[in-house]
């Protein structure tokens, strides 16, 4: 076996996954090869390091009120915000319906001397006041979802799963042998612990 | 005879209901929070060196195949492990690679 074929399967091996002639090969080269045995050693480091990450660090309960409070302040903010953003567009639309209004009662001064004036609502301000303003929730799910972009890689598109099961593809060993993993002793011989109640089927 | 021929045809409709792979979901598909999920792990995966790509992508074709009720399983799992704290996750990691070594 050579050194890159080794250093390639070196991944694979730290996960279970080779099967046991290509593993004796691996084992016999890397017991030949320093190299390759210091490039296991380092591969077996770094992904030991990455399995012991946590998915989801504890937040603690000060920061989560803080980030809850500040959302809040943001989202009611937002609301004044528009509101005032709805008088701001509302004044020019207030000022066409009048100039309108004012044309109208002109022009039918002029046309139509005699008899009552209509006079016609301007159409713009029902129309925007019939426009319900976005609740505070969904402004936060649009923010969140403003996140991705609005052309996703080609490569997330094609296969939205592969990354929305990435976690569980980390981890897939782990969890294809839960409750064995569970129930196997810990060096200092303590008393397995099920830790769950999944099942292995 | 007729009861023979109900029989198979019922166990036929079981094993196939069985075996019934799940439909892939499109993009589409995705709920926003889904979606932003998905990009996160997007670009995690990016970062990745190309041999972690590769073994998370032969994962992937592996995790595809398994039947339904197999990769509900799984998931559960997943679901029960991220629920550990994570001194009992550091503690059911201990235990793995020990487990790894005695299976190897």
């Amino acid at each position: 076996m050579r050194c890159h074929t080794a250093q390639r399967l070196v991944i694979a091996a730290y996960d279970g996954e080779l099967p046991s002639w290509r593993r004796r090969a691996l084992d016999r080269h890397l017991a030949a090869c320093e190299g390759c045995r210091a490039e296991r050693a380092s591969t077996d480091g770094v992904l030991t390091a990455i399995d012991t990450l946590a998915f989801e660090a504890p937040m603690p309960t000060r920061l989560e009120q803080n980030v809850l409070r500040d959302v809040r302040k943001l989202a009611a903010e937002e609301e004044q915000g528009s509101a005032f953003g709805w008088l701001r567009a509302g004044v020019p639309v207030l000022a066409t319906g009048a100039v309108a209004l004012l044309a109208v009662v002109i022009v039918r001064g002029i046309e139509e001397p005699v008899g009552p004036t209509t006079t016609a609502p301007p159409a713009h301000r029902d129309t925007v006041a019939q426009v319900p303003a976005p609740s505070s929730s969904a402004r936060v799910l649009a923010r969140k979802a403003r996140r991705v972009p609005d052309e996703p890689p080609p490569a997330l598109v094609a296969r939205p799963e592969l990354f929305m099961d990435l976690p569980i593809l980390r981890n897939m060993e782990k969890l294809q042998h839960f409750d064995a993993i569970a129930t196997t002793d810990t060096d200092d011989g303590r008393t397995p612990d099920a830790g769950g109640t999944p099942s292995n089927g | 005879m007729m009861v023979r021929a109900l029989a198979t045809i019922a166990v036929l409709v079981v094993v196939a209901g069985a075996g019934a792979q799940p439909v892939p979901r499109n993009w589409s598909d995705l709920t926003p929070q889904e979606r932003a999920r998905a990009w996160d792990n997007y670009r995690r995966y990016e970062a990745l060196p190309p041999q972690r790509r590769q073994s998370l992508e032969d994962r992937y074709q592996r995790f595809q195949a398994m039947p339904p009720n197999e990769q509900e399983r799984l998931r559960r799992n997943y679901d029960a492990y991220r629920g550990l704290p994570p001194q009992q996750r550091q503690q059911f990691h201990e235990k793995y690679q020990r487990w790894k070594k005695q299976n190897r």
